[in-house]
């Protein structure tokens, strides 16, 4: 849609807080779970950003945010330098056909009763109004494109396998040429050995077609093979974001730190440096004040817990949020 | 979402106690002879006689301290079902040594729960049946045991912890009334005593200030807290064997590292053998003595831990640590294994991984290949090293 080089996708000040209510639906609401509270970063084109944390930490909000599966309560995130919650009608339908999704369980994502070939091409039938002849060319196409044979697109989804499915839920995503792909946990559900066959396609996928992806994903193996930039998240807000490779070499917040120290060894008898975090992540409904990790940090002073740090940029392109520095 | 509804239901039916309400066939051995059922009365099963009956078989059978606490040999695991009979586990052999963590590892569907399931007869039946084999332990055969037997055995020598906390802990009993229920049954504790049991457990697994967590419901505890719940029943008792069902799949990275460290000090405090079942490679390094490596029903590889990542005899496990991506280096291309394993109902003749396998030879597709001695303590079962 745009020139190369030019920012896709970009989130600035981004927050969703979801309404607590004990009583009647229309109830003055309780409290607010402030899942993602005030965060920026940007995706570039045929980049790979990968969103990781705990679970709670507002990763999955944030996606489904993107996707506009959620109308934020605040901030923006523009696509093309467009606005996606003031876009209308073709334009919205545009916006829809270039960021697509791949989500973690593919057999849930899937119509049961529909068949292979059909599952693929229908995000084309509804956006374009392709024939039905075309549709099937392109399906068979795309079938090849994820390394599945042309014979299955007669199959329904229940005769693949969890790997092949997951293949299958890529040809879709991928229908409508789309500049940016959202993954959400996509490999976590597969088999050892079928994660590598995936994640190997997913690379290959990008540097064939150039189509961004926004990966959400806890494993930080699987996050360290396949992104570019890193935004780690802590109860809904930026802990430190950055180039991939800078992070893992030199992780600079505390908590990020502490993420890497608790990612299993791949071999026995390799000693994880740092230490292991004590403690449940706070509720995000009344987060701590000052720095949110300060309950949890094993550097924690006086400061962090009287005030806020603010992002800063500590090396190229690192930005961390942290007393320390 | 419709699969993840009907799934309880069906967990729940699995778990009917069908046994009681009819007379429970139970094959032996390699014969489909039925044993005699009931050889306890239903109700007044008096453990602590038939605890000191299995302690006198124990010191008849092999007093030697190099004796595995378990030994595994032959096991088949059948299912029967509308699509036929499906060889689920399929001649399994293995031993668990007093004091060590053997790793039994696996994609799903190999058959690593199953088998963990029918080491105490926990495996749901129908469709799951033992055909053969037996499990040794403590000079006792569990495999010939009947239900009603095997409830010695159950919990109070052999725990067991499963996947999804929320799903081993009832939601409407405090934890309190489900700690000590085990207690009650097979120590006879009660009162003070019990009380006193309750929140040591609570202590070894480190749930802070446990006097007031008695009266609390599992809703109220966080994932990891839950998973330390099932962990402190599952020790209650002081068990002998405990067997780990992929504890941490549904926990945190954070939340998961701790667990584990906590496991391993346990371990080390109460001496307890660990079976841990899971298809990471990393719980593998950071957790076990030994490793089994399964596919298809079978186990292809047993090694000492460094052993099998330094030097892996079988191309199965050579493929699956190949295919690993490692959070400690920069990446590398990842060599991924082509194909999918075999379905249960139809699996190759020969060698299962064969049709997946780099050095595949002719004689693989007809024989299946036979555990062979690769390096101390290692074997693995392929034509490779023949």
């Amino acid at each position: 849609m745009t020139l190369n080089g030019a920012p896709g996708l970009q989130v600035t000040q981004l927050v969703k807080h979801f309404p607590v209510r004990r009583g009647l639906p229309w109830a003055r609401p309780d409290a607010y779970v402030r899942a993602v509270d005030g965060i920026s970063f940007e995706v570039k084109r045929h980049e790979t950003v990968s969103l990781v944390g705990e679970s709670g930490c507002g990763k999955t909000t944030t996606a489904r945010l993107i996707l506009r599966l959620e109308k934020p309560t605040s901030g923006h995130i523009r696509f093309d330098d467009r606005d996606i919650n003031m876009v209308r009608g073709s334009d919205l339908r545009g916006y829809r056909a270039s960021v697509q999704a791949v989500f973690q369980d593919p057999g849930s994502s899937m119509n049961p009763r529909m068949r292979a070939k059909d599952i693929i091409s229908e995000p084309l039938l509804i956006n374009q109004g392709m024939p039905r002849r075309q549709r099937e060319t392109l399906a068979a196409e795309l079938l090849e494109t994820v390394g599945l044979d042309r014979s299955l697109r007669n199959d329904y989804p229940h005769e693949f396998s969890g790997g092949m499915r997951q293949r299958l839920a890529v040809a879709r995503a991928l229908s409508l040429s789309p500049s940016l792909i959202v993954l959400d946990e996509p490999v976590s559900a597969l088999d050892v050995s079928i994660r590598a066959q995936i994640m190997n396609l997913l690379k290959d996928l990008q540097e064939r077609l150039g189509v961004a992806y926004l990966l959400v994903a806890h494993d930080l193996a699987t996050v360290r093979y396949l992104s570019h930039r890193l935004v780690v998240m802590y109860l809904g807000e930026i802990a430190e974001a950055g180039p991939s490779e800078a992070i893992f070499t030199k992780p600079l917040h505390p908590y990020t730190q502490a993420l890497i120290a608790a990612a299993l060894p791949a071999r026995p008898g390799e000693r994880s440096t740092g230490v292991i975090l004590s403690g449940d992540l706070p509720s995000p409904t009344n987060p701590p004040p000052g720095c949110r990790f300060h309950t949890r940090c094993p550097m924690a002073f006086e400061r962090c817990r009287e005030e806020k740090p603010v992002m800063r940029e500590l090396a190229p392109g690192q930005r961390v949020s942290c007393h320390l520095y | 979402m419709a699969q993840e509804r009907v799934k309880p239901l069906r967990d729940a039916l699995a778990r009917l106690p069908l046994d009681r309400l009819s007379p429970r066939l139970l094959v032996s051995g390699h014969s489909h002879e039925p044993c005699p059922v009931g050889v306890f009365p239903r109700r007044g099963l008096n453990l602590e006689e038939l605890d000191a009956s299995i302690v006198a078989n124990a010191d008849s059978a092999q007093p030697s301290a190099a004796a595995p606490v378990l030994s595994v040999r032959n096991l088949h695991v059948h299912l029967y079902t509308r699509r036929g009979e499906g060889r689920a586990v399929d001649g399994v052999n293995f031993d668990l040594h007093r004091g060590e963590t053997l790793g039994l590892v696996g994609e799903s569907g190999c058959g690593k729960s199953l088998t963990a399931l029918s080491l105490m007869g926990l495996h749901p039946q129908p469709p799951a049946r033992v055909v053969g084999g037996s499990v040794l332990f403590d000079g006792v055969d569990l495999v010939q045991l009947t239900s009603n037997q095997l409830r010695a055995y159950r919990g109070r020598r052999i725990a067991m912890v499963l996947q999804d906390p929320m799903t081993s802990l009832n939601p409407v009993l405090t934890i309190g009334d489900q700690l000590g229920e085990p207690l009650r049954l097979h120590r006879q504790l009660r009162g003070r005593g019990l009380t006193t049991r309750m929140l040591e457990v609570l202590t070894l697994l480190r749930i802070p200030s446990p006097e007031r967590r008695l009266g609390d419901y599992p809703h109220q505890f966080s994932g990891g807290m839950r998973q330390r719940v099932v962990g402190a029943i599952a020790l209650s008792c002081h068990p002998e064997i405990l067997i780990a069902d992929e504890p941490t799949t549904s926990l945190d990275v954070t939340v998961q590292s701790a667990y584990l460290a906590l496991l391993k000090n346990i371990q080390r405090e109460v001496g307890l053998s660990i079976i841990f079942i899971t298809h990471d490679f990393g719980i593998v390094a950071k957790m076990c003595d030994r490793v089994a490596v399964m596919y298809a029903g079978r186990i292809v590889e047993t090694a000492p831990t460094v052993a099998l990542f330094e030097h892996p005899g079988h191309p199965y496990t050579e493929a699956l640590l190949g295919s690993v991506p490692d959070v400690r280096m920069t990446p590398k291309r990842l060599r991924s294994i082509e194909g999918a394993p075999p379905r249960t109902y139809d699996r190759p003749s020969g060698c299962s991984f064969a049709p997946r396998c780099p050095y595949v030879m002719a004689r693989c597709r007809d024989e299946a290949p036979a555990d062979v001695h690769v390096a101390p303590g290692q074997t693995a079962s392929c034509w490779k090293h023949v």
